[in-house]
């Protein structure tokens, strides 16, 4: 079969609430690092849903705002070499007027990739807008 | 472990005070890698004091001077600033196992969660900030020639550059980076501000989560171990005002308690000068460095130094961070 029954998902749920269980059964010591499973399954719970569809569209918005080619072997076989180009252009000098152009794009863009990195690890986190 | 120092502090106390001392109710209350709290009862013919004993393990790594620290919060507590008095402190590790610091117990909540209830049944969170303010701006008006001299100092005199150079050498050691912080990077070299006019003694980590808060409003800031001379003041008030010690009460600027202008009302009252773009600056800097210092504490569980589950979840938050950065830095 194709299927994994229960899924991914769904173990993970199970695995969280097991610790919420027995959380308060163990010691003083041992329940902050329970609680902190606790948490890190549920968010690996809503990875496994969202992940996927999240690292798309964060290579896609990416490689729009660099001008890079989503067909390039380098970038499909490396799913951090968007980040890190994006990274050494805004770490060059940036002169002229295209410099804050590009920032203004560039902070667009990550704003959108980080609403949906939140989605999986703080869901809520993005309704604050404010400074 | 504590039960065995109620001796040694017994015999220590006496020789302080010069009478006899009986130590009793001995609790530990944190328990870190590099240090370790422990409030206990000191009982002599005046009567009852509630004191607390912090104490370093012999041979950790040392971020500053415990006798250092504690003569920072005396003349802290000289200039008027809000902190628990310091009784004793000695560098000698062969009395209680460590150097050591006796302080007074100040009693009130610590806790963030039970600070913001307190504070919305009193209605004093305004209060409680504008005290803070004040504290802050007394500290700041103790000249750096003042300063303890093993205090920890920052390494350039202009403690922008400082900082800028910090963030950088950090960033770089990130595996994998980062655009989120590099914009943040952008932005602070665009925004820089001039070196402050005079820098200060700066607290580092004066925050909801750091003080005493009890019925009449702020009772101390605690947590003295990252003072540092040489600092810009608005650092401080900066990092007191970030939306990750605001515990949920988002709207509320100054950990969740109130507004800056709370924090600025009581700041200047004291003295203090508030410069709102070198404040704004500061606010994206002490972001930054939060976010990097997350980044580095998932790359030390990865790579095996220190494989604690919470330091995995801190590679998590980072995108925490990366959000309250790029609302502050919106073009």
């Amino acid at each position: 079969m194709a299927h994994y029954r229960p899924d991914a998902a769904t173990l993970l749920a199970a695995v969280a609430e097991v610790l919420d269980d027995v959380l308060h059964e163990v010691g003083p010591d041992q329940r902050h690092r329970v609680r902190v499973a606790a948490h890190l399954a549920r968010l690996v719970e809503r990875e496994t849903a969202l992940g996927a569809a999240a690292a798309a569209g964060e290579a896609q918005a990416l490689a729009a705002l660099i001008g890079a080619d989503l067909g390039d072997a380098a970038i499909r076989d490396d799913p951090t070499a968007l980040g890190e180009a994006l990274a050494a252009r805004l770490r060059d000098e940036l002169d002229g007027e295209h410099g804050e152009e590009f920032e203004a794009a560039a902070w667009s863009v990550l704003v959108e990739i980080t609403r949906r990195d939140l989605e999986v690890d703080k869901p809520g986190y993005t309704d604050w807008t404010g400074r | 472990m504590i039960i065995d120092l109620a001796e040694p502090l017994s015999r220590l106390l006496a020789d302080h005070w010069g009478e006899p001392v009986a130590v009793r109710d001995a609790e530990i209350v944190t328990a870190g890698a590099r240090r370790l709290n422990a409030v206990f009862v000191a009982s002599t013919d005046g009567g009852d004091r509630r004191l607390v004993l912090t104490l370093l393990p012999s041979g950790e790594e040392i971020l500053n001077d415990l006798t250092a620290e504690a003569a920072t919060i005396q003349a802290a507590e000289r200039a008027g600033v809000r902190v628990a008095h310091v009784e004793l402190a000695s560098d000698d590790a062969s009395l209680l196992g460590g150097p050591y610091m006796i302080s007074s117990f100040v009693a009130g909540e610590t806790v963030p969660r039970r600070v913001l209830r307190l504070a919305a049944e009193r209605g004093h969170g305004d209060r409680v900030v504008e005290q803070l303010g004040e504290s802050l701006a007394r500290l700041h008006s103790i000249p750096v020639d003042d300063a303890p001299e093993r205090l920890r100092r920052v390494e350039l005199d202009d403690p922008i550059e400082a900082a800028l150079v910090g963030l950088r050498e950090r960033l770089d050691e990130l595996p994998i980076a980062r655009p989120v912080l590099e914009l943040g990077m952008r932005w602070l070299h665009r925004h820089r501000p001039a070196p402050p006019p005079t820098t200060a003694i700066v607290h580092v980590d004066a925050r909801n989560g750091n003080i005493v808060v009890d019925d009449d409003g702020l009772a101390a800031i605690l947590d003295w171990e990252v003072a540092t001379v040489g600092g810009d003041p608005a650092q401080d008030l900066a990092w007191a005002s970030l939306r990750m010690w605001r515990f949920r009460n988002d709207a509320l600027e100054i950990g969740g308690l109130a507004d800056r202008d709370a924090l600025v009302r009581g700041y200047e009252s004291a003295g203090g000068a508030y410069d709102p773009e070198r404040f704004e600056w500061w606010k994206v800097a002490e972001t930054l460095r939060w976010a990097i210092g997350l980044a580095l504490q998932a790359e030390a569980f990865l790579d095996g130094r220190v494989p604690n589950i919470v330091m995995a979840a801190s590679g998590r938050r980072v995108s925490e961070m990366e959000w309250d950065l790029l609302m502050l830095i919106e073009p």
